[in-house]
């Protein structure tokens, strides 16, 4: 049974018509300020601020030992930080300036992990009625909320199971009832879906999300998978080496990356490096170092401005460059190419081509890609709104 | 609310430093003192005037003659007992098998035995005159030379060996078994046959597990106590375990410069090989992570299936059957003799009877169970709080407390015991322990400490972190983690720990043996003194009475287990009105 069907029979979560106060902010504002881990002499986060608005959901996504899971795991209160402070509302949960440390159990924060950290020696049911423990709930209560919570995980039959009885996305939906049973003001996913497989991941990632819409909690998200961030997230914030190096919409980061990094993690844009060389209000105009040719981008993107002379990055998303057609030949923003590879997908076709020291990859519709035969040349043509230009530093 | 991090950590720091010095203070201490012992002029009591002739008496003829005869017996015994421990292992993990839930069990069945039991057994059957086998073969056959000889180098590593694979086959036999199939077929595939895939891919794999077997065997070996004395003395093989029993034991002075001296070879002897056995222990567990998991029964061997099964059947009826039914039937005998044609004629209860008449009798099980209980409660509390201390915190000197856990490994338990009894008879203080139970305890805790230590430690490092931060999350602080956690999470491992200490110290002679006094007898010291008085029958009764009081004792404990785990979930069922399990 899948939430998002449940929620729309139940059209009301269970729980609602218990709050006393239904003006009651549902989820927390969290802000970070100035964040810094350290390991020996290495910082592994460092110099991180930044706010989540109560109730919105931001993925923070990079490659395996940026910081990320360290970040989630300062912010739960499970590892102590060196520097900066972490607020949860107006509360102070952690800050270096004046000592300040609440212990992870007192913050009320849920947290998912990626191995699930279920006990081997207690039952479905148990793992969700831990957190009720010491909550002043009468017996009924808490019963009635385990049993809200399993139903709306799909585990209602499943109660007197250990985990080792369970499959993996069973283990998974424990884990998760387990951190929201207390209603936390925040929960933190550290790469809950990692170990699921494929189909199994996407349709959890769609449950945790309306969950979360349903609930109303701040969720942070921790993930390497940049489809899974841009999909379940209000906010995105892309780190690399401990430093948060892109934060926005899901739309921003993937459109119109500000960073060399996230443009290539994010997107998988390829690129170019090249030169401006002349700039107007409205279009950059940029000399291509492989092959000479003059391409011209959006001047206005929320990547800093370049001058005339500077050296930069021309970013192009593989999706939005296709092979040109016999008539656009002798327009602009055309780069001649040699195909090395043609890769078939099913839905679309990767054709590699060299263009001088540089690759570039365009994904094409596969009846577009049977122009392309490997080792002959071929013009790609990079249209001007989806093209970024990133400074080089 | 607000936690002052800097002065939680302290605590902890003082408290694992206290824990820490008390142990290194019971462990160091004494040995210092047979080393200062074993530099002192003989006669001049236990510490005097500085000498070297002590050590020099090491480099006799007589002595070397010891210490060749050691290092025989421990390589042979521990060769026998790794080679079949791995076969043993390897039919168990490797091949169909039948009845494999019980073949898996049967290399363990030697731990059921007391070393005392065993060799009487052995020698009852293979002493060259009386022993019954030679007998039954002499009627049978009608040879009339002895064909078996026990009281001999070859008889104590056989005897020895045996007894030891059960040792080997737990180190050995896990990671045979987590050995990846995939790795044989991958193998396979790569062309090579089932003997190239032993030879270049499975033997490889598991050898540094079979080293560190290796080096654990030796050590234990080296150190035995009972065969050294019960069948080396009458086979005139003389090993240094009973060359320092008898300098203390026997008529006369003892000599207790002398046998400091000898007891100081075990302390380069064992620092070697425990050194050995970190090295290979750390190289195992790095090989463990490559061969990762994933298991499958090989499906092969079917024409010989039927064949395999009698190895681990032949290796029961030596190692086990034989001995305990040998055991069992004397310890029914009112005299045991083999002069009067078949022995087992007359069978009775008498033996067991006289265990509640006599009082040094029911005064020795009575001591035994008060020694054993107590030495394990306290064993296993240690090794809780050493293992917390080691593996659960970052305090700095955690690898001392690792260190400290492991140290008894190196002082073989009779050394430990010359150790203390020094101690305790020259610090003027401590000398009204002196024929207490009190050294008792204390050299059993010290002994047992690392095998207790390890496995509580292997538990503890077995539960990853996440399961008490998970817990944390949920809102628990760190008594109810603590409770709700840990504690259940290694319930089992210290209940296998207990269980351990408390049978391994219930028929543990070689630590108590010096000191055991008139009025503190203990069951297996008892029945060594009836053995050299020839009172055969009565030693198998006390035998056997050591293999059944733990396991009531076990009984007991695990039914008391049951019994609450039970009641608790049916409490919790009734309060949460929960459906039955499925």
């Amino acid at each position: 049974m899948s939430v998002v069907s449940e929620i729309i029979r139940h059209k009301a979560h269970p729980m609602d018509a218990k709050k006393d106060t239904p003006s009651a902010v549902p989820g927390a504002d969290l802000s970070v300020q100035n964040l810094g881990k350290r390991y020996g002499d290495k910082w592994v986060v460092r110099e991180l601020s930044f706010v989540v608005p109560g109730g919105s959901f931001l993925s923070i996504v990079g490659p395996s030992g940026c910081g990320k899971s360290t970040t989630l795991r300062l912010i739960a209160g499970l590892d102590r930080p060196d520097s900066g402070e972490i607020r949860i509302g107006s509360m102070s949960m952690s800050s270096s300036a004046n000592g300040v440390s609440i212990p992870a159990e007192k913050r009320k924060i849920g947290f998912v992990f990626q191995s699930y950290a279920l006990w081997p020696h207690m039952t479905v049911f148990e793992h969700v009625l831990y957190p009720l423990r010491g909550h002043s709930l009468s017996r009924e209560q808490m019963v009635e909320r385990v049993e809200a919570t399993l139903s709306i995980v799909g585990l209602g039959d499943l109660k007197p199971r250990y985990p080792s009885e369970l499959s993996g996305g069973q283990q998974q939906r424990v884990a998760l009832a387990r951190a929201v049973v207390q209603e936390p003001a925040i929960l933190l996913l550290d790469e809950p879906l990692s170990n699921l497989d494929a189909a199994l991941r996407a349709r959890m990632g769609l449950e945790v999300r309306s969950l979360q819409r349903h609930l109303q909690f701040t969720a942070i998200y921790v993930t390497h998978d940049r489809v899974e961030a841009l999909s379940l997230s209000d906010r995105v914030m892309v780190m690399n080496e401990g430093r948060a190096i892109e934060y926005g919409t899901p739309l921003e980061v993937y459109e119109q990356p500000q960073d060399l990094f996230s443009a290539r993690f994010v997107s998988g844009a390829n690129t170019l490096p090249g030169t401006v060389v002349s700039t107007d209000g409205n279009i950059v105009r940029v000399r291509l170092s492989d092959g000479g040719v003059v391409v011209d981008a959006p001047a206005k993107s929320r990547a800093p401005a370049v001058k005339v002379g500077e050296d930069v990055w021309v970013a192009a998303r593989p999706e939005v460059i296709s092979i040109a057609s016999e008539r656009m030949i002798g327009g602009s923003n055309l780069l001649p190419a040699t195909v090395e590879t043609v890769t078939y997908f099913g839905a679309y076709c990767d054709v590699l081509t060299r263009v001088g020291e540089s690759r570039v990859n365009a994904r094409v519709d596969p009846a577009q890609a049977m122009q392309a035969k490997v080792g002959e040349a071929l013009t790609l043509a990079l249209p001007v709104a989806a093209l970024v230009v990133l400074p080089r530093r | 609310m607000i936690e002052r991090p800097a002065m939680r950590s302290q605590i902890l720091t003082v408290i694992g430093a206290i824990a820490a010095l008390a142990a290194a203070a019971l462990i160091i201490v004494p040995v210092s003192i047979v080393i200062l012992s074993a530099l002192s002029k003989p006669s001049s009591g236990f510490i005097g005037a500085f000498t070297l002739d002590n050590l020099k008496a090491l480099g006799s003829p007589q002595d070397v003659g010891l210490l060749v005869n050691t290092v025989i017996f421990t390589i042979g015994a521990s060769a026998i007992a790794i080679v079949l421990a791995t076969v043993l292992a390897w039919i168990n993990s490797s091949t169909n098998v039948p009845f494999p839930r019980l073949m898996q069990l049967i290399p363990l069945a030697p731990l059921l035995m007391p070393p005392l039991m065993r060799d009487t057994s052995w020698i009852q059957l293979y002493s060259p005159r009386a022993g019954l086998v030679n007998l039954v073969i002499e009627h049978v056959f009608g040879i009339d030379w002895p064909v078996f000889n026990i009281f001999s180098l070859t008889g104590m590593i056989v005897d020895v060996g045996i007894n030891m694979v059960p040792m080997a086959y737990l180190i050995v036999f896990p990671a045979l078994k987590s050995l990846n199939r995939s790795l044989d077929e991958a193998s396979r595939l790569s062309g090579a046959g089932t003997l190239r895939t032993l030879r270049e891919i499975t033997v490889p794999i598991i050898k540094p597990a079979m080293l560190s077997a290796f080096a654990m065997l030796a050590l234990v070996v080296a150190s035995a106590f009972e065969t050294p004395v019960v069948v080396g003395e009458p086979a005139g093989v003389g090993t240094y375990m009973s060359a320092i029993y008898r300098a203390l034991s026997g008529g006369g002075t003892p000599d207790y410069n002398l046998a400091s001296a000898q007891a100081c070879i075990y302390f380069v002897l064992n620092a070697a090989l425990l050194t050995w056995y970190l090295r290979a222990t750390r190289r195992e567990h790095m090989f463990q992570t490559v061969a990762g998991r994933g298991y499958s029964r090989a499906p092969g061997y079917s024409r010989w299936r039927w064949m395999l099964v009698l190895i681990p059947l032949v290796y029961f009826v030596l190692s086990f059957g034989q001995l305990f039914v040998q055991s069992l039937l004397v310890s029914f005998l009112p005299y045991y003799t083999v002069t009067q044609g078949f022995p087992f004629r007359t069978l009775s209860f008498g033996n067991y009877v006289k265990l509640f008449q006599q009082p040094h009798l029911r005064q020795a099980v009575a001591n035994s169970v008060y020694v054993s209980g107590l030495s394990t409660i306290v064993t296993v509390a240690a090794a809780v709080v050493l293992s917390s201390i080691a593996f659960q915190t970052k305090i700095r000197g955690r690898r001392f407390v690792e260190f400290i856990g492991t140290l008894p490994l190196a002082i073989p338990p009779m050394v430990f015991s010359i150790a203390l009894l020094i101690t305790v008879l020259i610090t003027p203080g401590l000398n009204r322990f002196y024929g207490t139970l009190a050294p008792l305890v204390l050299v059993n805790v010290v002994h047992f400490l690392p095998f207790a230590m390890r496995i509580v430690s292997a538990s503890m490092l077995q539960i990853s972190p996440e399961l008490r931060e998970s817990a944390a999350m949920s809102g628990a602080g760190v008594t109810r983690r603590l409770a709700t956690i840990s504690v259940p999470l290694i319930g089992v491992a210290v209940g296998y720990a207990g269980l351990l200490v408390f049978v391994q110290s219930f028929r543990e002679l070689a630590a108590v043996v010096l000191l055991v006094g008139p009025d503190t007898p203990l069951v297996p010291s008892v029945a060594l003194d009836l053995y050299f008085v020839g009172e055969a029958p009565m030693v198998s009764a006390l035998n056997l009475v050591t293999v059944a009081i733990p396991a009531i004792v076990f009984g007991l404990v695990y039914g008391a287990y049951l019994l609450i785990r039970s009641l608790r979930r049916a409490i919790q069922a009734w309060r949460f009105r929960l459906s039955p399990a499925q």
